[in-house]
């Protein structure tokens, strides 16, 4: 009994200590309501009050870091030092470029003074969709066919070379495969962190053409039940997306709950006809649950996930044979039309995560375990599976942060990751690949050092992941390891509004079971695909500059890269057939070089400061020097603008709710490097608008046109890109997104 | 205060109500399903050729065992002497013979056993 009344005293205990207490004022010494304050390391969200106070139950450690952010002013990081309150001074800011590096903000992947790291709000009121908006940063684009299975594609590579992290947990399902989405949805995730290019030393060696990193809205505490309905409806594929989430919060306990439904039938080209077995059906729920005690946090966190995307554009024999005509409908009838078809994939993803940390004045002590279990079902048949896989991923990754010096300026990361990754097959018709494991070792030490304007940082780490398998039905017995070391090291330095960095970082890749061991027809790709056991690592090293310059009205982001890729796996046809299909097979080649620019720029007229004009350039030549042809799946080069006006300083417009509007376009040059068995793409023209309406203080509502001018067009790197043709995306429709907070 | 309360508990009520009338349908099991099915033979230029068969009774449509059985590995369908199957294009006719994967000769067993859904057009 005693032990109980000491466990629930210190759950439920009211804070004897001290609390963490600020002041949030603009530069005129007034205050600053409803700046967000993020206790990063408690992950944990306060907002200021009318009087721009805002407190915290409990005093944190000296060195926590503090992010403050509100629109329309320059957020701000502040090393927490003194025992004293806070006073957080915010400038009015007019040109706002936090996701392209300018504006100073909090990443758990690292220092983004040293590493090109770049964030994006996830707005489920200002989106179609969560990959969709992502995509509006330079470099990031996505394979697709319709919004059911969506994917990214960074700086040119994809599958197993863009890592995907959620909540810190690294999501692996089947992701090799481009009719495999992501495997989560945008329920309750607050933002994504990108890195691009081969620079994520921390959260793995594989992620050659970037990570990205989402994660779940931060722990609101005002010890009240907060929460919020929202809902998305478009007339193309006559999608019905419904999201709730809770949060609540007791002293020193937290809860957040998020539920999500979606359905969504088969999407309308241009030419009015809709693309058959496009649709897909989504259900989501998390669950996160925080306690906090002196200098000790305990999250748990589950999410349980399952969609069934139809596979559209689905043929037998030579896809580019075929006519449209023979793989779409005249109209949907949403009295049958929503329900599942074949050929069509079962998944069921779940993630259990459990972090602890002790953070302490002069170092910070974390644990990340957790467990990701994907199990995919394709089926092309009525009554028995083609596949069925479960793919178990489980990971543990232990981290100490040491601040040294007596400015504490100097940061020491320790840490390991500990990967132990399971494929199995359930009883199907067919199998792809075989059962098989891998297990990934790794240790890594990264130093940071800054001082006044200029900063340098060095990382090494040690990867040792063996591979084994033993499988009768494919008779093959291998067992192989595979050691390599990456690195990471990058300076920067500030002059007046001058910012540079330059980064230099090598990685490796080890094989994956597909590329080693696939034999077998993959439906979702309509290839038989062969694997070869005799690939080795694949190495990269990337070196990456970035300028940026701003002032109250322009900003600009210069960022040239180059990446050489040393025994490059890829997939090439080899000129047989089998059972109808033609054959690919794994193969590495030598070289490969990938180099671009990136560019971005924000301006604000100074008489009209509520105009925003924001672009972005990027160009990228993939340049394969073994073969005559280039690279699949490489997007082209675009020009990406987006122009908003925001209402909120004309009364006449607030008085009838209008927020703002907003203009996207996104030009795509033709692309005229490609892979042997792809063709050249033309160049098209793609607008959406969208009108922003603040109903009341709670009730967001945003109304968009998808491609006003209804453009006829197929994505170089559209999953369908192959097939008929090249199969159009949706062409004009209107959505409806609706959020109400309470 | 009570009616915010009142009114945050109906919405969460509504939500909930809501999520749970539209999650209880995913069921995978099709076995209950009716459906049409087509031998397929590769045309050798990439295409294929598409033949509509009938079930026992002489319907387009199969359900429960027997869909289970068609789509399975030992399925044939026979065409008995004098009669001839003519391809949905039009020509290309097959005649007597057993055709299917679990067809008694190697040509038969070239053709597949269709059974999913295609668009209208």
């Amino acid at each position: 009994m005693k032990v109980i009344i000491v466990v629930f005293s210190m759950l439920f205990s009211f804070s004897l200590f001290s609390q963490t207490k600020g002041l949030v004022l603009d530069k005129e010494k007034n205050p600053v309501q409803g700046a967000s304050v993020l206790f990063t390391d408690q992950n944990i969200l306060v907002e200021s009050n009318e009087n721009g106070d805002f407190s915290f139950l409990e005093k944190i450690p000296v060195n926590s870091i503090l992010h403050i952010y509100k629109h329309g002013y320059s957020s701000k990081l502040i090393k927490f030092q003194q025992k004293e309150d806070l006073e957080i001074i915010m400038d009015k800011l007019h040109v706002d470029l936090d996701e392209v590096g300018v504006s100073e903000f909090y990443s758990d992947l690292g220092n983004i003074k040293f590493t090109s790291i770049e964030k994006k709000k996830i707005d489920f009121v200002q989106s179609s969709s969560m990959v969709e908006s992502i995509t509006e940063l330079g470099g990031v684009d996505m394979i697709s066919s319709g919004l059911g299975i969506q994917k990214f594609v960074v700086r040119g590579l994809s599958g197993m070379r863009v890592v995907t992290y959620l909540n810190g947990m690294q999501i692996n399902n089947q992701q090799w495969a481009n009719d495999h989405g992501i495997g989560f949805t945008d329920l309750g995730i607050n933002e994504v962190e990108l890195i691009k290019g081969a620079s994520a030393l921390k959260y793995g060696s594989e992620a050659i053409g970037g990570l990205l990193y989402f994660k779940d809205f931060p722990f609101t505490a005002d010890n009240k039940l907060k929460g919020f309905i929202a809902s998305k409806l478009n007339n193309s594929s006559y999608l019905t997306n419904n999201q709730i989430g809770l949060n609540w919060n007791y002293n020193n306990f937290f809860v957040d709950f998020y539920g999500e439904y979606t359905l969504s039938t088969d999407y309308r080209m241009p030419n009015g006809d809709y693309l058959f077995n496009s649709r897909f059906k989504q259900s989501a729920y998390k669950f996160s649950l925080a306690h906090r005690y002196k200098r000790f946090q305990n999250i748990f966190r589950f999410h349980y996930h399952q969609e069934t995307p139809g596979i559209p554009g689905h043929v037998h024999g030579d896809p580019s044979l075929t006519n449209i005509i023979d793989l779409s409908s005249s109209s949907v009838d949403l009295e049958n039309d929503y329900a599942e078809t074949r050929p069509n994939q079962y998944v069921d993803n779940q993630l259990f995560i459990y972090e602890f940390k002790y953070l302490a004045d002069n170092f910070k002590l974390s644990l990340h375990a957790g467990q990701f279990i994907n199990h995919l079902v394709e089926w092309e048949k009525w009554t028995k599976p083609g596949f069925d896989l479960t793919l178990v991923n489980t990971q543990i990754r232990p981290n100490l942060l040491i601040y040294l010096g007596e400015e504490k300026n100097i940061n020491l990361n320790l840490g390991s990751q500990i990967t132990y990754v399971d494929n199995k097959n359930n009883p199907a018709d067919d199998v792809l690949t075989p059962d098989a494991s891998s297990e990934n070792m790794a240790v890594y030490a990264i130093f940071d050092y800054e001082k006044d304007n200029i900063g340098l940082n060095a990382g090494v780490r040690f990867d040792s992941k063996s591979v084994k398998c033993d499988d009768e039905y494919f008779n093959i017995y291998y067992d192989k390891s595979f050691n390599s070391t990456s690195f990471s090291s990058g300076i920067y330095y500030n002059y007046l509004e001058n910012n540079f960095r330059l980064t230099y970082s090598g990685a490796f890749r080890a094989p994956h079971f597909s590329e080693l061991f696939s034999d077998g027809v993959h439906h979702g790709t309509n290839r038989y695909e062969i694997g070869s056991q005799d690939l080795d690592i694949e190495y990269a090293n990337q070196i990456d500059f970035k300028y940026h310059w701003a002032n109250e009205h322009f900003g600009l982001v210069f960022n040239p890269f180059l990446q050489n890729i040393t025994d490059f796996i890829s997939i090439r046809p080899n000129g047989n057939n089998s059972g109808g299909y033609k054959e690919y097979e794994y193969v590495q080649y030598n070289s490969v070089q990938l180099r671009g620019l990136e560019m971005n720029l924000h301006y604000h007229p100074h008489k009209l400061h509520n105009l925003h004009f924001e672009q972005s350039y990027s160009i990228l030549q993939a340049i394969n020097n073994d073969s005559q042809f280039g690279l699949a799946m490489v997007p082209a080069n675009s020009i990406k603008t987006k122009v908003i006006f925001d209402f909120s300083s004309y009364k006449s417009l607030v008085k009838y709710k209008f927020n703002n509007i907003s203009l996207y376009h996104i030009y795509k040059f033709e692309q005229n490097d490609f892979s042997e068995y792809e063709e050249s793409t033309e160049s098209y023209n793609v607008y959406n608008v969208r009108l922003s309406l603040k109903v009341t203080s709670k009730f967001d509502l945003a109304i968009g046109v998808n491609n006003i001018l209804n453009e006829e067009y197929t994505p170089h790197i559209s999953r369908v890109r192959g097939v008929a043709g090249g199969i159009p995306n949706p062409g004009r429709y209107i959505s409806l997104n609706m959020k109400y907070s309470f | 205060m009570i009616t915010k309360n009142f009114l945050n508990i109906a919405i969460i009520t509504c939500s909930l109500a809501l999520f749970t009338s539209c999650s209880s349908d995913d069921d995978h099991d099709h076995s209950s399903e009716c459906h049409g099915c087509h031998l397929a033979l590769p045309d050798g230029s990439g295409g294929e050729l598409m033949y509509d068969i009938t079930n026992a009774a002489g319907g387009v449509e199969f359900c429960g065992n027997e869909l289970a059985d068609a789509e399975s590995n030992t399925f044939f369908f026979e065409i008995s002497a004098g009669d001839s199957l003519l391809c949905d294009a039009g020509g290309h006719p097959i005649y007597e013979g057993q055709y299917g994967p679990g067809a008694n000769d190697s040509i038969g067993q070239l053709y597949e056993v269709h059974c999913e859904d295609h668009g209208d057009h």
